[in-house]
């Protein structure tokens, strides 16, 4: 009995591993206290872009074409001292086993940003940010197909 | 089982008496009852050897499909309204520009202590 119960403790264990993407943190993390979560779904992406009313610049930068490209973001930030580091290796551990590749990392005054993407040269399918200070740990997570020069060009224009 | 199978049996079970006779009847149901009760004991013995494999394909077959089930759950959608969800959005976009922002002003602080001491040995 002691070893079924073992058995399954380690398939519980196998299958949470197994299970780590964006939306697996998303749903694991989504409701704990402290922890400010977005969701936003391919329908509702689909919807923003066929709304003309709804201005697609910031900073005369256009992000209509990537919203377009976009299928789903997962948004999780929260400074509850208790998740931070658990939301911090998921991520890691997930971007690592999916073979993200690192597009940017960033080490300044105690906060460390990476920006990873998963994709080949031409189409990003997805993109990982992660960020983590001293008090706050976000992870913004979105898929889809996006151009990558587009994408590149956008996020340089929103940094100036 | 026809009846002369029983009786075959009967007799296998008795180890070869006679089963004729009112002692006989009671000789047989006797064996019968005896080669009833080792088959029985045979079927109590079987589920020893697969329940514990079977226990265990089953526990974690259930967490499998539960894991994979988990999985699968999708979100609700945070926002009803584009607008608000455009909003986030956009939000999400200015956060990683500023996280590119911090990214290429290190890089150009790393290229600024290279170029210095190349552009020193260059003079020299």
């Amino acid at each position: 009995m002691k070893r079924l119960a073992l058995i399954i403790l380690a398939a519980v264990l196998s299958v949470s591993a197994f299970a780590q993407d964006g939306k697996s943190i998303y749903n694991k993390y989504s409701n704990e206290e402290g922890v400010s979560a977005v969701y936003i779904s391919p329908a509702m992406f689909r919807l923003i872009g066929k709304i003309p009313e709804i201005k697609t610049e910031e900073n005369g930068v256009d992000l209509s074409t990537i919203i377009r490209s976009l299928t789903g973001m997962y948004i999780i930030s929260t400074s509850n001292p208790k998740i931070r580091e658990k939301i911090y290796d998921e991520a890691s551990r997930y971007v690592k086993s999916k073979k993200y590749e690192l597009l940017m990392e960033a080490k300044d005054s105690g906060e460390t940003m990476n920006m990873y993407t998963i994709g080949n040269d031409k189409i990003i399918n997805g993109f990982v940010f992660l960020a983590q200070d001293g008090e706050e740990t976000s992870f913004i997570c979105f898929d889809g197909n996006i151009d990558r020069k587009q994408f590149e060009d956008t996020v340089a224009s929103l940094s100036k | 089982m026809g009846v002369g199978e029983l009786e075959a049996e009967a007799l296998k079970a008795s180890g070869g008496k006679d089963f004729t006779g009112k002692a006989g009847a009671e000789g047989l149901i006797d064996a019968l009852g005896k080669a009833e009760a080792a088959l029985s004991e045979e079927k109590k013995s079987v589920p020893g050897k697969w329940f514990v494999p079977a226990a265990v394909a089953a526990g974690l077959a259930i967490v499998a499909g539960i894991g994979l089930e988990w999985q699968k759950t999708a979100p609700r959608d945070s926002f009803t309204d584009p607008a608000a969800a455009y909003a986030q959005v956009e939000m999400a976009f200015n956060r990683i520009g500023d996280g590119f922002k911090k990214g290429s002003e290190a890089m150009e602080k790393t290229a600024e202590i290279v170029r210095k001491p190349i552009e020193i040995i260059n003079n020299q």
